[in-house]
């Protein structure tokens, strides 16, 4: 069945965020006839706009204007830091930084609770060595997003802020791995049943 | 064929209300082999009943080759054409309601009800059925609506109108770019793991049914890769329906992004 035809259109909500709307112009039946066809006029696409109920916190809507769709960033990384400046869809470099430190605290936040469990374990079993190098991995990962602050700082680019998140998160991942496997540890044992 | 053979046979008709009715009849007398046209005009306007082809003379047979009774009213009529034989004796020859400007034909002994265009009522075929060979009625969007008619057929672009047939279905991928498509007016990525789908027709409430499935990121099963799709909270409204997608991750259940977006929408305009 062929695709129907679209014209892509971004939308500029009053709250910041972008929405990226494909008003359907021509849509197909199986064998290719012509199912119903409308044109993309500003009338077609403000009342489209406005029969489409968004989410309420986003209205009301600022602007919307007709883009290419290959203007559209395939990278979704970012997603929600898209703006439309009017001319191209760009990245809000804060927000981007936001959504970085969110998803570096969302990969944290696994690690933390295995390093917790184990730490109670460590302590449980009297292995205050084991308890003490894991609860220095544990303030490590607390302290992340401090650490990679100052990179964000001088972030000028969305490319820029991954580069400061991914690898920092990817070397604690690694760490943490080391710290579960120490040799002669209890930790390191099976757990002992009565 | 019709033929008055006795000086007492003649032709009468009833109308049933006062209407404007113009008749005429003519043929051929047959006496004794001397053939003589004849032909016999008739205006009723009255409720009654009147002799539109008079008895032959004695010894003739009078053959009638032509009858018209044609209904000049604004309303319609009913008309009974009858032979009358002395007795009398009736015998009922045609019966049937001219509606207005319609029109009554005995050509040769065969009768033709005349619609008001000059079109003939052909005889009407029984209600076809499971068992009955008949005629058949297109269901029309109410019948398709309702759902029950066992007797009427559907024609392909009143098929939507029926309850169980989706009034809309997509598949997409993230970035609202549709694949797919039948009744989506537009498709619209609000964000990361949500979209909102605007119908090409509204539901007639907004309790409509909406499925809505996402395919995982990639096909090695984990949690980091499974989706879990959702209709968001009172996000469905007659014209429109928020779709959000969350991953597995046990601690977080984060919004995030499936490869696409499969829906479908059930109910009744």
């Amino acid at each position: 069945m062929r695709a129907p035809d679209f014209v892509s259109v971004a939308i500029s909500f009053a709250d910041g965020s972008l929405g990226i709307m494909s008003f359907v112009t021509t849509e197909y039946a199986d064998n290719g006839a012509v199912n119903w066809t409308r044109q993309a006029t500003k009338d077609a696409i403000d009342a489209e706009i406005a029969r489409t109920d968004f989410a309420p916190e986003k209205l009301p809507i600022k602007n919307w204007r007709p883009i290419d769709p290959k203007d559209i960033p395939a990278d979704r990384t970012y997603r929600n830091a898209l703006r439309d400046n009017g001319t191209a869809l760009v990245h809000d470099l804060d927000h981007v930084k936001r959504i970085a430190l969110d998803q570096l605290r969302q990969e944290r936040a696994p690690m933390l609770a295995e390093l917790d469990w184990q730490w109670h374990r460590a302590m449980g079993q009297g292995d205050t060595e084991s308890a003490a190098a894991i609860e220095a991995q544990r303030q490590a990962l607390r302290d992340l997003p401090v650490t990679v602050q100052p990179a964000l700082d001088g972030a000028a680019a969305p490319e820029d802020v991954t580069a400061a998140c991914v690898p920092a998160i990817a070397a604690a991942k690694a760490t943490m791995a080391k710290v579960n496997l120490k040799p002669g540890s209890a930790i390191a044992a099976p757990l002992k049943t009565a | 064929m019709l033929n008055l053979v006795l000086s007492t046979d003649k032709l009468q008709l009833i109308t049933s209300a006062a209407k404007t009715i113009d008749v005429h009849a003519s043929g051929v007398d047959d006496l004794s082999d001397v053939f003589t046209p004849w032909k016999q005009n008739t205006a009723i306007s009255t409720n009654t009943t009147t002799d539109i082809v008079a008895a032959p003379a004695g010894g003739a047979i009078r053959n009638v080759k032509f009858i018209s009774i044609r209904n000049k009213d604004a309303a319609s009529c009913d008309v009974t054409v009858q032979y009358y034989v002395s007795g009398p004796t009736l015998y009922e020859l045609f019966k049937c309601t001219l509606a207005t400007m319609e029109e009554l034909v005995c050509r040769e002994g065969v009768w033709f009800h005349f619609d008001q265009y000059g079109g003939v009522y052909s005889t009407q075929l029984p209600v076809g059925s499971d068992s009955v060979v008949g005629g058949v009625q297109l269901a029309s969007t109410g019948d398709l609506t309702t759902g029950t008619d066992v007797t009427k057929v559907v024609v392909p672009g009143r098929l939507k109108y029926f309850p169980g047939f989706p009034k809309c279905w997509f598949s997409c991928g993230v970035a609202a770019d549709i694949q797919q498509s039948y009744g989506l007016s537009s498709l619209t990525d609000t964000g990361t793991g949500e979209v909102t789908a605007t119908f090409t027709t509204a539901f007639a409430a907004a309790t409509y049914s909406a499925q809505v499935t996402v395919e995982m990121t990639a096909s090695t099963y984990a949690v980091a890769n499974a989706r879990t799709a959702a209709i968001y909270t009172s996000g469905r409204a007659t014209g429109t329906v928020h779709l959000l997608c969350i991953d597995h991750t046990a601690t977080t259940h984060l919004v995030k992004d499936p490869l696409t977006w499969h829906a479908v929408a059930y109910g009744g305009w």
